[in-house]
Formats: structure tokens, sequence, C-alpha cells
């Protein structure tokens, strides 16, 4: 059993900036503006435990 | 418990005036599995935060975990540009881990597990990420953070 890199920029390739998203087998399930919705989204489609993150906002570069 | 050793995370950023070119910032990011006490949970991303007194989460997240912010204990608390924040309360059990291969199956594999008090508040709801600060998770755990090197070890 071997830790994955995940390429997020390769995964989350045109998903608009600010977009929450649920990520499971290294491809997006769903995404969205809103956190409850994309996370109900992906468990209506069979996502068993998806990762959710949020694509970064661009007007927002530094996390202090 | 055994040390365990992370990979920082390479962020590009957009270009600024201050930065014409970009740049890259590494965080200390970790897979977290959050589990409220009604047995609700979800995977999120965490980052391992020595300047944040409590653990803390979006506000999102508590809804996303069957928790109702009206009926929380809350109290006002302050950050870098941010003050009169209204925070809400709950117990978590919260998960470290990496997301691992197995037969072409990606899945979360739990590294180490801790109980906390964590905070929830709308103002990380932009970052979309927790904040694993000193109560809780570093008043348990010892974190050496090599930057230099791109990893981080807890435990």
């Amino acid at each position: 059993m071997a830790a994955v890199a995940i390429n997020l920029s390769d995964i989350l390739k045109g998903i608009p900036a600010g977009a929450w998203v649920a990520v499971e087998q290294y491809r997006v399930v769903a995404y969205g503006a809103d956190m409850q919705q994309v996370l109900a989204e992906a468990r209506k489609r069979g996502a068993r435990e998806p990762l959710i993150l949020k694509v970064p906002d661009r007007q927002e570069t530094l996390f202090l | 418990m055994p040390r365990q050793t992370f990979s920082y995370i390479a962020c590009p950023l957009p270009a600024t005036d201050a930065f014409p070119n970009g740049q890259t910032v590494y965080r200390p990011l970790v897979v977290s599995r959050l589990t409220a006490e009604n047995g609700k949970t979800f995977l999120c991303v965490s980052e391992i935060d020595s300047g944040a007194d409590q653990c803390v989460f979006p506000t999102s997240f508590a809804i996303a975990l069957g928790l109702d912010p009206l009926t929380m204990k809350q109290q006002i608390t302050g950050g870098v540009g941010s003050t009169g924040n209204v925070t809400h309360y709950a117990n978590l059990t919260i998960e470290i881990g990496n997301m691992t291969d197995v037969n072409g199956t990606m899945s979360f594999s739990s590294l180490l597990t801790f109980k906390a008090y964590v905070g929830f508040l709308a103002g990380l709801e932009s970052q979309g990420i927790g904040l694993l600060g000193e109560c809780g998770f570093f008043e348990n755990y010892p974190v050496t953070l090599d930057h230099k090197n791109r990893v981080f070890h807890i435990g």
C-alpha cells in the first residue's frame, strides 16, 4: 500500500475558481458553489467517501 | 505512536503586482477524516498551523456533519485580518492520513487519531480547509516542520 501523490492541478483542471469539489478515485465526481449540494451530489453518484476541497479563489492568493 | 512523515504540498499562486511571475508556496497540508459524535463523517484537507490556538474548520463542515450551529456553544474569535468571528464548537474525532492506492483504488489511510473540541467559523469558507492548531493537535503531538526538505513529521 503506497501513499498516492495526487496531482490536484490535473484533477481540478477546468473547475471554476472558488468552487467546492468532491474527488474520488482520481476524478471529480461533483462540484459547485454550495458545499452541502456538492457532497450530496457526490454521494448520489455513488461516491462512498469523497475528499471535499475547494478550488482556490484567484483573488485570494496567500493564506495568512 | 510511530513518527509519521508527510510531504509539503506545492500550491502555485497567480501573478500579482508584488509577484509578477506568480509564486509557488509549500504548505503542510494533510487529508483529514472528521467524525462527529453522531457518527457522521467526511474527508477534507487541513493545514498544520501552530499559529491557530485551536482546531478550526469552515462552518459548512459542521452542517455536513449534521451539526446545527444554532444549538452549538459559541464564542467570538479573531485572526489575521479578521475580528469578531462567531465560532461554534463541537467535539470531533479527527484522523490524519494519506490517500493511498491499493490495486488501483484510491482510499484514505488513517495514520493517527485524536479527539478535539473544535471551532467552526464562516471566515474559513473561502479557503475551504481546516486548521489543526495548538489545542487538540499540537498539545498531543510533537511536530517537526522541515520546510527545507519539504517534509514534516508528526509524532
